[in-house]
């Protein structure tokens, strides 16, 4: 799939993923690669720098299993962004999907 | 590669950030082996999935660059922004490296220019009281034999003269200001950032 399609939207997916539930890093690259291919590399910059620019907070947690982990929390603003960037998303499938199906009824 | 391999590499590829900010993103990959490992995933695994590590390390650095020339937009910084999203591969940028570099000469030529005429103003407007002066003032400006006449003319055309060339320095100012903003709003258009603040959309 077109490289310039994933780097676009991952950034829609870590807040949709996040918009649901905290998570930690691990996590939230698992949710990713699970449903698209990419290099899981390229979302641990993409996590500081939507943190950077107030996109989301980040705590530490202790957990059973090990050392504490950092957990990512959308702020208000992430979850506005979410907000657009899902209606967005939505209309421009749906506006490809219905050319798409026209495509084919000829 | 195994883990120690990816961490130095990655450690290697992030040289020129500030410590801190080193020892925080270290923090998230040694985080994301250990939970990987007790997942049962072997290290070969884990960092195959994760990548090339000098790539990673290109993204740190070219998110770092940009955000250092949103704090401070100098040359240097927009500079260090554009090589730096070379580095992470959008080669379109040295298109934009060239462009910015030859309007910066325009801009500084033009303010060259506009610094003389405030001299060449400021030395005739000062000539009228100072006769000394005048040798300079009229080096500078071709100033036509009626006009040693008339000093009182003189001082105002001259006193005109040195306005305008400070409404030219302003004028510069304000491009050169438009430059250094346009110029970083495109890098950052690249790196694909989304700015809600400005409603842009995504796509």
């Amino acid at each position: 799939m077109n490289i310039q399609f994933k780097k676009g939207v991952l950034e829609l997916c870590v807040l949709a993923i996040l918009d649901k539930k905290d998570r930690y890093g691990y996590e939230l690259v698992n949710e990713i690669s699970k449903n698209i291919t990419i290099s899981e590399g390229t979302i641990y910059p993409l996590l500081r720098r939507l943190k950077d620019e107030g996109y989301f907070t980040t705590y530490l947690q202790e957990s059973q299993e090990g050392p504490p982990r950092k957990y990512y929390r959308l702020t208000e603003l992430g979850k506005e962004t979410k907000e657009d960037l899902a209606r967005e998303w939505f209309s421009f499938v749906a506006g490809v999907n219905s050319i798409l199906k026209e495509d084919q009824n000829e | 590669m195994n883990k120690q391999e990816f961490i130095n590499a990655l450690q290697i590829s992030l040289k020129g950030l500030p410590d801190e900010e080193i020892t925080d993103i270290m923090y998230d990959y040694e985080e994301h082996f250990t939970i990987g490992m007790e997942k049962g995933k072997s290290e070969e695994n884990i960092a195959n999935s994760l990548g090339e590590p000098n790539m990673i390390g290109k993204q740190y650095k070219a998110n770092y660059a940009l955000k250092q020339a949103q704090a401070k937009a100098s040359t240097g910084n927009i500079l260090k922004a554009i090589f730096a999203g070379i580095g992470v591969g959008l080669f379109n940028l040295y298109f934009v490296l060239g462009l910015f570099l030859s309007l910066l000469m325009l801009l500084l030529s033009m303010f060259a220019a506009a610094l003389l005429v405030v001299l060449s103003g400021a030395s005739l407007t000062l000539s009228t009281f100072t006769p000394a002066l005048k040798p300079l003032a009229y080096a500078l400006i071709n100033v036509p034999l009626p006009l040693d006449h008339h000093p009182v003319g003189t001082f105002f055309l001259a006193l005109g003269i040195t306005c305008s060339g400070l409404l030219f320095i302003f004028g510069d100012l304000k491009l050169a200001r438009l430059l250094y903003l346009g110029t970083i709003k495109y890098l950052k258009f690249n790196l694909k950032i989304i700015n809600k603040a400005k409603g842009e959309p995504l796509i």
